[in-house]
């Protein structure tokens, strides 16, 4: 079952500057969908419009024409307390752990507050909801006492993660939660979102630049250039034998400690 | 194991500052809560035989031109500055924070229109715009504090919308959109605590230029009436007797500068005690 | 002193350096070379002490930051022991730098033509239009479209990547015998990173330069480095050539460090997470510095191990290195 489509959905910004071209489109008419309880990568450089697009998907900004549609229903149809339950259902993680928690708040108020705005269960059991994510995200219950500042980045995604999970949405949408974490702590963070995935039966759509990560991750995945799709499918069939020839640049400008060997590989190298 | 050395910690040369003003301003707090029961006299006592006397064992700070003691008349003084400077950066501070958390949050039309206003308001010299604000709403106290507030409205509302422009830009605030939050709750427990900071410190600057004004317009006639004492007024009748009883100008000047200088140090002082990295 | 690499002396010469902070101790008797013509990566996470190496050469470091131990040689120049007059006159000239955030590295308010042209002025005592001249020459070398047009352009004008060349640009107006890059391509596309790489590798052989690239991305060192110092916690904890570390890595922090990095290139089916995390700066114990996540420690890793000979080139920090051709 489609639990997320997106179609035809193209975004033009408005002229913001008073000399310069008028907004030109970031996104230009792209369609694809997420079957209940796969991962879709969308990979791209910069300019690609892959964030714009997963903001469209967030209901952060709006389409300039097509349709983002959950369970059948267009997002921006939607309105009060038909919308809130829908935020319910699709959460988010955001790449810089430095400024998706809400310096001034400590962790274990930033979890309450998803709780507190859908008023989930009764309010006494709600802290017992946070400790309980908490270690479902490899941390203690301790944690919840601390701010944001004493946590080291890969903690603090991993709060992220507590956050989009606490309320048990059927679909979470990632951008580049990796990028700013260190080799080490992104196979941790990398694992645990696999780990959380096949656990909770998530559908989830994971933005990144790094190809390797997506590949890791994901089912399926698009590749964006410069506001369209360039290729879609499977990951295997993507990676293995890319189409696209801005597919192939990409996979051959990726730097990958694998390369040596397989380059070893090739017979007649001396 | 070794364990970092404290890079904090109190020092004259980093805290010297900020703690004069801190020890100027208490002194002046205290004088003006305790006034009415430390004062040797009380300042609306006249005694005709008595004025115009220099500082002496009886009257440490000699007496006025009805014969009140010059001390008491200052301390008193002091209650009526502060009240005034509470009240209006409590006003400024409240309606123009709010003010410019709402137009930075909405953005648009919202904005243009709340923005273009406190330009209007900035655009008069402040003791300008608190005499035609005294002129239309009556001359005492209570306006006074009025006419101050809202002088201090349009810069406090500047300060916020710059702060909240620039916590909006950031992923938490994103975040929160995601999970369902209301404007209202985004504007009052994401981006509110995130932008005080500033603000505080900007109001404590603005106490001391409070005082400054209600000096000012006590001075012209225009604030506290007599028999009521403050600085200002005080001030201006000493002026007249420079000559036989230049204490009578001085002492209350002298007061008002030591408030002045103290909550403009204070003020300062603040900026780094109230950054958030400190909180470890 | 005979470098390892060939019989000549190496153009950077780094022996038993340490940094402390009050207290605390962030590079731990490092030993590093970089030979004529070499390039040296420097990899390592945060908190392995490799960006405070690279400022500790250019005498960057921060103010609470101080060389306890060691000397660093740039060809006979004592870098830690320069009068302020002989490090300007060094710095730019002989020893070269490319910082990691280009953007914020180019003056806003100059053209890129004289902040490119700049060092050549300071340095060669040459006019301004001559060095706009010349610098025309370094942003066509560096593969800059149009560079009669381009030197009259701001920074703001020039896109991520085209900035970090026209840093590379500056870097090599004077010839430098040593450029030393801190994580030049973070930030950058992949295919724009690609060409900056490539770009350094050009440089190197056609000018024989040598460089210090440091990273904490395992895949670009893998194509177009020589040799490879891998840093964790302040210490140096494998060193070796480029094949050494990626065909055989010893230590078993390196080989972790492979087994975690996903590919695109091939299917893997478990990233293989190391346990724990980077200890900071306070929490370092006496022993190994990598024994608290290490799947092999053993008693003796209590005591801090010293290095030992793999190979000829190949050195490892470990009492217990995997064998050569261990999986992980």
């Amino acid at each position: 079952m489609k639990l997320l489509e997106v179609k035809n959905v193209s975004k033009r910004f408005d002229a913001r500057s008073w000399f310069g071209r008028p907004g030109d489109l970031v996104v230009r008419d792209v369609s694809l969908s997420v079957a209940a309880g796969q991962t879709l990568g969308i990979v791209g450089e910069s300019g690609s419009g892959k964030s714009t697009l997963l903001r469209m998907m967030l209901r952060l900004i709006r389409p300039t024409s097509g349709s983002i549609i959950f369970r059948g229903q267009d997002l921006w149809t939607l309105g009060g307390a038909e919308l809130l339950a829908v935020r319910r259902e699709i959460q988010a993680i955001f790449q810089d752990p430095a400024s998706s928690l809400n310096p001034r708040q400590r962790i274990g108020d930033i979890l309450l507050a998803p709780l507190d705005v859908h008023r989930i269960g009764p309010s006494k059991e709600r802290r017992d909801e946070v400790v309980a994510t908490l270690l479902r995200v490899g941390l203690t219950a301790d944690y919840a006492r601390r701010y944001p500042h004493q946590l080291s980045g890969g903690q603090r995604q991993r709060v992220a993660i507590a956050r989009a999970i606490i309320m048990g949405p059927s679909v979470v949408l990632a951008d580049e939660p990796t990028s700013a974490l260190d080799v080490s702590v992104q196979a941790q963070i990398l694992n645990l979102f696999r780990e959380i995935k096949r656990n909770l039966g998530l559908t989830s759509v994971f933005v990144s630049h790094n190809l390797g990560v997506v590949r890791y991750l994901c089912d399926s995945v698009a590749v964006m250039r410069q506001g369209e799709i360039v290729e879609i499918g499977p990951s295997e069939t993507v990676f293995a034998a890319p189409q696209h020839p801005y597919t192939r640049a990409l996979l051959d400008a990726v730097p990958d400690p694998r390369r040596r060997l397989l380059s070893s590989l090739v017979p007649g190298e001396g | 194991m070794s364990v970092a050395k404290r890079t904090s910690g109190w020092s004259w040369r980093r805290h010297g500052v900020t703690t004069v003003g801190a020890i100027l301003v208490s002194l002046v707090l205290v004088a003006a809560a305790a006034a009415p029961l430390i004062v040797p006299f009380s300042p609306y006592d006249l005694d005709v035989v008595q004025m115009l006397e220099a500082p002496s064992p009886t009257h440490w700070l000699g007496t006025d031109e009805v014969g009140r003691d010059v001390l008491s008349r200052t301390l008193y003084a002091a209650r009526i500055s502060i009240e005034v400077a509470l009240v209006a950066v409590g006003v400024g501070f409240g309606v123009g924070t709010f003010l410019g958390l709402v137009a930075a949050y909405f953005g648009g039309v919202i904005d243009a229109v709340v923005m273009r206003f406190m330009e209007l308001l900035f655009s008069f010299p402040a003791i300008l715009l608190a005499v035609v604000l005294m002129a239309s709403l009556g001359t005492n106290i209570l306006n006074a504090m009025i006419a101050i507030g809202i002088i201090f409205i349009p810069g406090f509302a500047r300060l916020a919308r710059a702060s909240a422009m620039d916590v909006l830009g950031q992923q938490y605030i994103e975040a929160a959109r995601v999970i369902g939050m209301s404007d209202a709750r985004i504007m009052f427990r994401e981006v509110l605590p995130n932008i005080l900071a500033p603000s505080l410190v900007e109001a404590a600057v603005a106490f001391a230029y409070a005082i400054l004004l209600e000096s000012a317009l006590s001075f012209l006639g225009l604030g506290a009436q007599p028999p009521e004492p403050s600085w200002g007024n005080m001030i201006n009748t000493g002026r007249g007797f420079m000559a036989q009883a230049p204490w009578l100008g001085l002492v209350p000047g002298f007061a008002l500068f030591l408030c002045v200088l103290g909550f403009n140090l204070l003020g300062d002082g603040m900026r780094d005690f109230l950054d958030p990295h400190m909180k470890d | 002193m005979a470098s390892m690499t060939s019989g000549l002396a190496p153009v950077l010469d780094i022996q038993n350096l340490t940094i402390e902070f009050p207290g605390q101790r962030v590079v731990d008797d490092v030993n590093l070379e970089v030979g004529a013509g070499e390039i040296v990566a420097l990899i390592g996470e945060s908190g392995s002490g490799k960006t405070l190496t690279a400022l500790a050469i250019l005498n960057l470091l921060p103010r609470q930051a101080h060389v306890t131990e060691g000397r660093i040689m740039l060809n006979h120049w004592p870098m830690l022991h320069l009068t302020a007059s002989q490090r300007r006159e060094l710095l730019g000239d002989r020893l070269a730098f490319i910082p990691q955030d280009s953007m914020r590295a180019l003056n806003p308010m100059l053209p890129v033509g004289d902040q490119v042209g700049e060092p050549l002025v300071i340095h060669r005592s040459i006019s301004w239009e001559a060095a706009r001249r010349i610098a025309v020459n370094l942003l066509r070398a560096v593969h800059l479209k149009e560079p009669e047009k381009r030197i009259a352009d701001y920074p703001h004008q020039f896109s991520g990547g085209m900035q970090q060349r026209a840093m590379i640009a500056m870097a090599l107006a004077l010839e430098p015998e040593l450029i030393i890059a801190d994580e030049p391509t973070t930030g950058l596309d992949v295919t724009v990173q690609a060409q900056v790489i490539r770009l350094l590798g050009e440089i190197r052989d056609r000018k024989g330069t040598s460089i210090l690239f440091i990273t904490h991305d395992l895949g670009l060192v893998s194509d177009f480095c020589d040799r490879v110092y891998v840093m964790y916690a302040g210490k140096v904890v494998e060193q070796g050539s480029v094949g050494d570390i990626f065909d055989s890595p010893r230590h078993p922090y390196t080989a972790a460090l492979l087994a975690a990095t996903p590919s695109a290139l091939e299917r893997v089916s478990e990233l293989v997470s190391i346990a724990g995390q980077i200890p900071t700066r306070g929490e370092i114990e006496a022993g190994c510095v990598f024994a608290p996540r290490c799947p092999r420690a053993q008693p003796l890793c209590a005591e801090a191990p010293v290095e030992s000979e793999m190979s000829p080139r190949h050195r490892v920090r470990c009492w217990y290195p995997r064998g050569p051709i261990e999986t992980p």
